[in-house]
C-alpha cells in the first residue's frame, strides 16, 4: 500500500519528521498565546498591520478583516436618498421602485452595491467568510439606529434560504449578518421564525416583474404566535428591487406582525444617482 | 468513547454506520483478523461488496472529520510504534481539548455514545431501507469520473460540477456511486479536514492549519472548515476529497504517442541556449530542484522548452504555474504556438471550465490545489510574485505537487536569500537578447516626499515632488514616456492631480480597481500618454517600448521589496528599438531593499560582461575572473 493512501500522511514520515512536526505544533500552541497572528485583508490580500492584542480579540471590528484602503474605497450611501427604502435617488421623493408598490416597506442600507462592496458581498455569500458577518452586522445595526431613531425592533429575522440551497451552501449569509445586527442592537434573533418553502431561481438573472413573480408566496411563518404583535427587522445582504424583502414582509404581516422594516448591507443604485458626489 | 473504539479494535471490527472509510488500514500490521475495518458512509454498499459476510454496525452517523478522528484514536492499537510516549500524551491532550470544544458547541453529543452493536447481514438488504444500494455506477459514469479526476483531486461539490459539464447522467446519490468506485480501488477518498499526528486539525487540500468553526447546514452540526482555501470552494469537515488511486493515475498518464514538434518563433540567444542545455543535462542527471535566475526581459520561459519536450517524450505530464492570471493567459497562447494546441491546456479563470488532462498544463498557482498526480516536471514562473510570495496556502499546494516526484524548476528575476542558499542548482541568464546591460537605478533623495506618505490626511493637495519633476524633465529630454509607480492605491489620484497642476496634460492613473485599465495600457503603449501613475499592477509581464521608470517612495516596506523594485526597474529597455533607459528610485531615506535591488542588477550585469554576453561596446570586465561562489553560472559553461 502506498504512502498516500494510509490514514494519515503525517504519521508515515521518518522519525525526525514526526518529531519536528510535533515540536512545531507545540510551539504554535505556545505562540498563539503570546504572539499576535498575522492576518491579510480579505479584499486585496495584503497583510494587515498587527493590532496591540491578538486578532481574535477584534471579532466586531471591520479593521481586523479589511485594510484601511479597502475600507476607504467602500461606497457609503449619501443623501439624497429615497425616504422609504434608503436608496440613493437624485430626484427627491420616492424612488421608482417604491412608487410602484401598494405597500411601502421602510428600510436602510449603509453601502452602495458597487466595486468593493460588491466584492464584499461575494466574499460573504460564496466564500464562507463568516468572520465578516459580525463587523458588517455592526455597521448595519449602526445604520438602523441612525436612519430610524424613533423606531426600535423587538426581534431580528434573517431572510431565509431554501433548505436545499442552505444544505448546498452550508450557511445563510443573511443569518451571519443578522447575528451582528442582533448583537449590536441587543435584540433577539429569530432563526426559524420565517422559512422559504418554495424553490426560487436566483434573482440576479431576472427582470423586475419576473422577480416579483419568482418570490411570490415563497415564504411561510410556521408559528405565527412567535411574530404576532411584534416590531420586526428583516436582514438581508443586497437590496435590488426589493421583491424578496417584500415577499418576506408580507408573510410576516399575514402572521400578525405590527411593523416590519428591513436593513440590508448594500443597495443597488444607478450610477447617475451617485455621480453628484 | 475511545475505550469503546479500542474494544472494537481488539475485536477486529471497527465499523460502520459512520460516515467515512478513509482507506483500508494496513492488513499485515493488524494482529487480529478483521472482517472490515474503517468507517463507511454506505453500509449497504459495503455489505454487498463483502460477499455475504456480516457487517458490524457500531454507531450512528458522525461527521466525516470526527469519523477520521475516531479512526486515528483507534489507530495506535494497530500501529503500536507509530508515536512516542510524549507525543502520545500531547496528542491525547489536544484531542480532549477538541472534544471539550465540541461538547460546548454541539448539543446532541449523545449520538457518539455507543449504541448496542448491530450486525448487518445480506438478508437485511431487502428490508427496504437500503434502497440506495440498488444503484450501481454505469460504465459511462465511471469513465466520466475517470476523465474528470485525471491529474486532479476534487471536493465532492467540485466533482459534481465537473461531471455535469461532462454530461454524465446518473440516478441515485452520487456519494453512493462514488463509494462503489472507492471499494473497487478506482477512487480514493479522504476527509478534507483531518487531524494530524500531533493532534491538530488541518486542511488536507491546502495544508493550512487555520481552521475555523461554524455551524454547518450541510451536516447540521458545528463543523470545522479551512479558512485559507475557501476562495476555491469551501473544504469542510464533512466534505470528502476524491482522487484517483496512484495505480489508476499512472494508468491514465500513459497517453503520449509521439514527441511533440517544437517550432520556436525565433532562435534562442546565446545566454538562453547555454542555460537550456544546462537544465536538460541536470535533469538527465536526476536533479530534483533547479532555480533559474534570469535578468528581467531575458526570456526565461523559452529556456525550459527543451526540458518540457523531453519530459513529454517520456510519457509524463508537465505543469507550468504562474501566480498571475494575465501572465498565465499569455504563456498559454505562447505554448500553443510552440507545441501545438493538442498538447497544451490552460487552466485559469474562465478557461478553467474546459478541463482536459493534456501533456502540458498551464495554470495559475491557485489551480495547483485542485491538481494531483505525479507530474514529470513542475515549472514555477515568477516565483517571487504576489500573491504566491505571501500566501502560505499556494506555497503548500505547489510544494505538494513538486514533492510528488519529478523535477521542480523555479524561475525568477529576484531569488529570495533562502532560495539562493538552498537551491542545489542555480542557473543564470544574465543578459537580455539584445545584449545591452540592465539599466541601473539612480537614487533621488527628496525630503518633500514626506508629505506624500499620507496625502489623504492633509487638508490640501501636497505639491508635486521635486524628484518626480526632475525625472519628467529628463524623460522629456530623452523623448521617453514616464511610468511612475506609487506604493498605495490612494496616492494615484492625488499624484495625477499634482502632475496636471505642474503642466503635464497627457497623464492618467491606474490601479487594480480602475475600469479603464486596458485602455490606459494600450494608450500608453501607443505613446498617446506622456506619463502614467500606477500601483504595482503594472510591475510584471508588460512591455512598453519607450519608457522610463520612477518609483515614488521606494523605501515603503512590505510593498516595494527587493523583488518588486527589480521588476519595476526591469520595465525599462526591453526592446531592440530602445535597449536603454533610465530608472529613478525616489525616497526620503534609502532602504536596505533598494540597496539590495541595485546590487542584484549590478551583479547580473557584471556576470553578463564576464561571460561575454553583452554587445561589443560593453565588454569592459576581463573574462575568466570568477569568484568562488559563482562557479555554477554561465561563465564556466562558456569557458
Ligand atoms: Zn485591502
Ligand atoms: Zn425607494
Ligand atoms: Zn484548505
Ligand atoms: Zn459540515
Amino acid at each position: 500500500m502506498s504512502k498516500r493512501s494510509s490514514v494519515d500522511p503525517s504519521m508515515s514520515g521518518s522519525r525526525w519528521q514526526r518529531l519536528s512536526g510535533w515540536v512545531w505544533g507545540l510551539l504554535r500552541d505556545a505562540g498563539e498565546l503570546v504572539l499576535p497572528q498575522t492576518c491579510v485583508c480579505r479584499l486585496c490580500r495584503r497583510p494587515l498591520p498587527a493590532p496591540p492584542l491578538p486578532f481574535a480579540c477584534y471579532v466586531n471590528d471591520l479593521y481586523a478583516c479589511l485594510c484601511r484602503e479597502c475600507i476607504h474605497s467602500l461606497a457609503w450611501v449619501q443623501p439624497p436618498l429615497c425616504p422609504q427604502c434608503g436608496r440613493p435617488w437624485r430626484h427627491g421623493g420616492l424612488c421608482r421602485f417604491c412608487l410602484r408598490r401598494r405597500h411601502v416597506l421602510q428600510g436602510c442600507s449603509p453601502l452602495v452595491y458597487t466595486g468593493a462592496a460588491q466584492e464584499l458581498v461575494r466574499e460573504l455569500k460564496f466564500r464562507a467568510v463568516c468572520e465578516l458577518g459580525r463587523p458588517l452586522g455592526y455597521i448595519i445595526g449602526a445604520m438602523v439606529r441612525s436612519a430610524m431613531p424613533d423606531w426600535e425592533p423587538q426581534a431580528i429575522i434573517p431572510v431565509p434560504l431554501h433548505a436545499d440551497r442552505l444544505a448546498a451552501r452550508g450557511y445563510n449569509q443573511a443569518e451571519l449578518l443578522s447575528q451582528g445586527v442582533s448583537h449590536f442592537l441587543k435584540k433577539p434573533l429569530l432563526h426559524q421564525a420565517l422559512l422559504r418553502t418554495r424553490h426560487t431561481q436566483p434573482q440576479s438573472a431576472l427582470s423586475v416583474t419576473e422577480r416579483v413573480k419568482n418570490v411570490h408566496a415563497a415564504f411561510h411563518v410556521p408559528h405565527p404566535a412567535v411574530v404576532a404583535n411584534k416590531r420586526l427587522l428583516l436582514v438581508d445582504d443586497v437590496h435590488t428591487t426589493g421583491a424578496t424583502v417584500h415577499a418576506a414582509a408580507s408573510a410576516l404581516w399575514h402572521a400578525g406582525a405590527t411593523t416590519v422594516r428591513f436593513a440590508t448591507l448594500a443597495v443597488a443604485a444607478n450610477t447617475a444617482d451617485l455621480s453628484e458626489r | 468513547m475511545s475505550r469503546y473504539f479500542l474494544w472494537a479494535a481488539q475485536q477486529g471490527i471497527i465499523l460502520s454506520g459512520c460516515s467515512y472509510l478513509p482507506a483500508k488500514l494496513d492488513v499485515e500490521r493488524v494482529p487480529i483478523k478483521p472482517i472490515f475495518y474503517g468507517i463507511t458512509p454506505e453500509p449497504a454498499v459495503e455489505l454487498r461488496f463483502s460477499a455475504g459476510k456480516p457487517l458490524y454496525l457500531l454507531s450512528a452517523e458522525v461527521p466525516l472529520w470526527l469519523a477520521q478522528l475516531l479512526l486515528s484514536m483507534a489507530k495506535p492499537r494497530f500501529q503500536q510504534a507509530a508515536v512516542g510516549c510524549w507525543q502520545r500524551l500531547y496528542f491525547q491532550a489536544r484531542v480532549s481539548y477538541l472534544r471539550r470544544r465540541m461538547q460546548s458547541q454541539l448539543l446532541n453529543w449523545e449520538y457518539i455514545r455507543p449504541p448496542a452493536p448491530r450486525v448487518l447481514r445480506s438478508a437485511d438488504m431487502h428490508a427496504g431501507d437500503w434502497e440506495c444500494c440498488a444503484a450501481m455506477p454505469t460504465p459511462e459514469l465511471t469513465s466520466a469520473v475517470l476523465e474528470a479526476l485525471k491529474a486532479r483531486r476534487l471536493l465532492e461539490s467540485e466533482l459534481e460540477t465537473a461531471l455535469a459539464r461532462l454530461g454524465a447522467v446518473y440516478d441515485g446519490q452520487l456519494r453512493v456511486l462514488l463509494h462503489h468506485l472507492v471499494l473497487h480501488h478506482i477512487l480514493q477518498r479522504e476527509s478534507a479536514i483531518a487531524l494530524n499526528s500531533y493532534g491538530r486539525l488541518h486542511c488536507r487540500r491546502c495544508g493550512s492549519d487555520r481552521i475555523h468553526w461554524a455551524w454547518c447546514a450541510k451536516c447540521g452540526s458545528h463543523c470545522p472548515f479551512c479558512g485559507d482555501c475557501r476562495n476555491m470552494g469551501v473544504a469542510r469537515g464533512c466534505s470528502a476529497l476524491y482522487s484517483l488511486t496512484p495505480q489508476m493515475q499512472a494508468h491514465t498518464a500513459r497517453h503520449v504517442q509521439a514527441v511533440p514538434k517544437m517550432n520556436l518563433p525565433f532562435a534562442l540567444s546565446s545566454a538562453q541556449a547555454a542555460a537550456s542545455e544546462q537544465i536538460v543535462s541536470a535533469m538527465r542527471q536526476g536533479a530534483k530542484e533547479i532555480t533559474i535566475w534570469a535578468a528581467c526581459g531575458a526570456g526565461k520561459t523559452e529556456v525550459v522548452y527543451a526540458a518540457m519536450r523531453e519530459v513529454v517524450g517520456r510519457g509524463k505530464r508537465v505543469l507550468l504555474l504562474t501566480p498571475r492570471r494575465d501572465v498565465t493567459a499569455e504563456l498559454y497562447a505562447r505554448l500553443q504556438g510552440v507545441f501545438g494546441a493538442d498538447y497544451v491546456v490552460g487552466l485559469y479563470g474562465a478557461a478553467e471550465s474546459n478541463y482536459q488532462a493534456s501533456p502540458i498544463m498551464v495554470a495559475t498557482t491557485h489551480q495547483a490545489i485542485r491538481l494531483d498526480g505525479a507530474f514529470g516536471l513542475v515549472v514555477l514562473d515568477e516565483c517571487d510574485a504576489y500573491p504566491y510570495r505571501t500566501e502560505k496556502m499556494l506555497q503548500n499546494a505547489v510544494g505538494r505537487l513538486a514533492r510528488q516526484g519529478g523535477c521542480f524548476i523555479q524561475m525568477t528575476a529576484t531569488p529570495s536569500p533562502l532560495l539562493r542558499r538552498h537551491s542545489s542548482r542555480l542557473v543564470y541568464i544574465p543578459a537580455r537578447h539584445h545584449g545591452h546591460p540592465l539599466p541601473v537605478p539612480n537614487v533621488l533623495q527628496d525630503t518633500g516626499l514626506r508629505l506624500w506618505r499620507t496625502p489623504e490626511m492633509t487638508q490640501s493637495l501636497p505639491p508635486c515632488p521635486e524628484s518626480v519633476i526632475e525625472a519628467l524633465i529628463r524623460s522629456r529630454r530623452e523623448k521617453a514616456q514616464l511610468l511612475i509607480f506609487v506604493p498605495r492605491r490612494l496616492l494615484v489620484a492625488p499624484l495625477v492631480e499634482a502632475l496636471r497642476q505642474v503642466g503635464v496634460e497627457r497623464v492618467a492613473g491606474v490601479h487594480s480597481g480602475s475600469e479603464n485599465r486596458d485602455e490606459i495600457r494600450t494608450a500608453f503603449k501607443e505613446g498617446q500618454l506622456e506619463a502614467v501613475v500606477a500601483t504595482t499592477i503594472f510591475e510584471r509581464g508588460l512591455t512598453f517600448p519607450q519608457v522610463n521608470v520612477a518609483v515614488l517612495l521606494a523605501e515603503t516596506r512590505q510593498i516595494f521589496d527587493n523583488a518588486a523594485l527589480v521588476q519595476m526597474a526591469g520595465r525599462v529597455g526591453r526592446t531592440t528599438t530602445r535597449p536603454q533607459g533610465s530608472v529613478w528610485f525616489t525616497c526620503v531615506q534609502p532602504s536596505q531593499a533598494m540597496r539590495q535591488a541595485i546590487e542584484d542588477i549590478v551583479t547580473l550585469n557584471e556576470m553578463a560582461a564576464r561571460a561575454g554576453l553583452l554587445a561589443s561596446g560593453y565588454v569592459d570586465v576581463a573574462p575568466g575572473k570568477l569568484k568562488p561562489g559563482e562557479q555554477r553560472g554561465i561563465g564556466d559553461v562558456q569557458a
